[in-house]
């Protein structure tokens, strides 16, 4: 009898256990997907705010259409180009309305070509030439005197300079070893050559005298 | 005395020149200078050597007295093939 009564109340006991276990499965149920929705939020957010950054890159659309502070803070780069942009319209402009001004030395032939040189050297009307290195101290020192020539009103003589670096052949071909020479041709002849730094009036009176 | 920067350049003779000249021998380079400047008051002094050290340059600093004198100098600087350039 006290056998049946230890079984029977041992049955209850595991009765009740299977009912609380039974419904605390409900309880997880609900809380597992409250949980979930907050990075699905977050996903989508990001996701809105990748959108606008690649849809609007300036900073300035951005801020009408805010919805991540963090895509809506232009990038230093993109700052720059936005400034950058007005003043290159208004220097454009600027630059349109200004005369352009003549180069000083827009009267010398540069020698670009042994084809060239040739030509010059055969010309009817006296040809001055500046053998030049720019390397060379002293040729830097005429240079200014080789514009003046070349800037003298109504002349029918023609000015140039060539790069002894650049032409070699020519200068070994005229000897030209002394920086700078000047020389005078016409009609395929030397008619005249001065040799390193010289007076303004060494240079024209060879050019006079032909 | 030489004055370039003016409207109308001159050299007023006679005046102080410095002529460099450039070349790989500093010994062939020093008899030339012996030789085109015998009978004239003159100094030498090393200048510039080429970064690879292949070219060395003088400097020869004399008193020039008239135009014609200095295109003979460099025209018999010119005239040595151990001188590279004359300037």
């Amino acid at each position: 009898m006290k056998k049946v009564f230890v079984l029977f109340f041992a049955s209850v006991i595991l009765m009740s256990v299977s009912v609380i276990a039974a419904e605390t499965p409900d309880v997880r149920q609900k809380a597992e997907p409250t949980t979930t929705a907050i990075p699905s939020a977050n996903a989508e957010t990001k996701q809105v705010a990748d959108e606008v950054s690649v849809a609007a890159p300036s900073g300035k659309v951005l801020k009408n259409q805010a919805v991540d502070a963090t895509a809506a803070t232009p990038t230093p780069s993109e700052i720059t180009s936005e400034t950058m942009q007005k003043p290159t319209d208004k220097s454009t402009v600027a630059a349109a309305d200004k005369p352009v001004e003549k180069a000083k030395d827009a009267n010398i032939i540069h020698i670009n070509s042994s084809e060239e040189f040739t030509k010059l050297v055969n010309n009817k009307a006296p040809v001055l030439i500046d053998f030049y290195a720019d390397w060379s101290a002293p040729c830097d020192m005429i240079n200014d005197v080789i514009i003046r020539i070349s800037n003298k009103p109504d002349v029918k003589y023609k000015v140039a300079k060539m790069n002894i670096d650049m032409y070699h052949e020519l200068a070994k071909e005229y000897e030209i070893k002394t920086l700078p020479t000047v020389i005078v041709f016409q009609n395929g002849k030397e008619v005249g050559r001065e040799l390193g730094v010289q007076a303004e009036s060494a240079y024209v009176s060879m050019l006079g005298t032909h | 005395m030489a004055n370039l920067n003016t409207q109308k350049p001159e050299i007023t003779y006679p005046c102080e020149w410095t002529i460099k000249i450039i070349g790989s021998d500093k010994k062939a380079m020093s008899d030339i200078v012996d030789s085109v400047m015998k009978g004239r008051s003159f100094t030498v002094s090393d200048s510039n050597t080429s970064r690879t050290g292949k070219y060395i340059s003088l400097k020869i600093k004399l008193t020039l007295v008239s135009a014609e004198e200095k295109q003979n100098i460099y025209t018999k600087f010119n005239a040595h093939k151990e001188i590279k350039f004359v300037l």
